[in-house]
């Protein structure tokens, strides 16, 4: 069982916090030991523990070695799919259409070279 | 300003204009604008087909083919088809690269207008016409090299 430090209701061990204050519930017990020392219980404070002044000196600090850390994991590889470029805004129509057609532009062209041609003919041509 | 060119122009059976030394020009000029007419037309149908655009093309290649005769209504076709190449221009460049060429074409086109009307004696008017109808093809030939689709529609 464990129980509530704020309430003192006891849950299951399978919980973990208080339903009804949300409490951190308290390290699983034995209600029935719990009980039979109840009446045991000493009410006397122990008796205060002297800490010498002097601390205890600390083991000396070592720089970590590689053979102290766990060993890395290495994560799966997935391919992820390249990602494009924003584009800028552009109509379905004009997206839709294809590419000029060739006669088109040789149709331009046809004139283009026709229009020259009629051109250098007035130019050169001088009335007899 | 030319005005016996202007009053020679208009008049449909211009006696100058039928004597045998100005038939091959106007011959030429009949065939070359019926032909650029026709060009300008199945291009405008195959753009319109492509892009939903190509009307004022169509239009303009009407002018060409309808209006060649007299002379002065051939001018005033240039002039006319001057203007819709220009807004064919203007609409079919989201979809087209180089149509700035075309644009050039037909403002070259209104202005060959004004040029030949104030050229004078005819015989001259003829050569500006054919100096200016050699920068016009000269545009339309830049303008079909340099088509290219809009980078948004490659």
């Amino acid at each position: 069982m464990k129980s509530c430090p704020t309430c003192n209701r006891t849950f299951e061990d399978t919980f973990t916090f208080c339903l009804i204050d949300g409490s951190v519930l308290s390290a699983p017990f034995d209600p029935a030991s719990t009980k039979e020392r109840s009446p045991s219980r000493d009410s006397v404070a122990p008796p205060t523990e002297v800490i010498s002044a002097t601390p205890e000196p600390l083991p000396p600090t070592r720089a970590a070695t590689p053979g102290d850390l766990p060993p890395t994991i290495a994560a799966p590889f997935v391919q992820q799919p390249m990602r494009q470029a924003a584009q800028p805004f552009v109509s379905a129509e004009v997206t839709q259409a294809g590419p000029v057609p060739d006669v088109v532009r040789w149709m331009f062209i046809l004139r283009g070279v026709i229009t020259i041609l009629l051109g250098f003919l007035l130019l050169l041509w001088g009335p007899q | 300003m030319n005005t016996g060119l202007i009053c020679f122009a208009f008049q449909d059976a211009a006696p100058s204009v039928t004597q045998a030394r100005y038939a091959i020009p106007f011959f030429a000029i009949i065939a070359s604008s019926v032909i650029a007419g026709v060009c300008t037309i199945f291009a405008g149908a195959k753009l319109l087909s492509t892009y939903k655009r190509g009307r004022f093309l169509i239009a303009a290649g009407a002018l060409h083919v309808l209006f060649v005769f007299p002379f002065g209504v051939f001018m005033l076709m240039s002039v006319a088809a001057g203007v819709l190449e220009i807004v064919a221009a203007i609409r079919l460049r989201a979809y087209l690269r180089g149509v700035l060429f075309f644009a050039l074409a037909g403002v070259m086109s209104v202005m060959l207008f004004v040029l030949v009307i104030g050229s004078n004696p005819f015989s001259f008017a003829l050569k500006v016409l054919g100096a200016g109808l050699i920068i016009y093809g000269a545009l339309l030939l830049a303008f079909g090299f340099t088509m290219r689709p809009s980078r948004q529609n490659s």
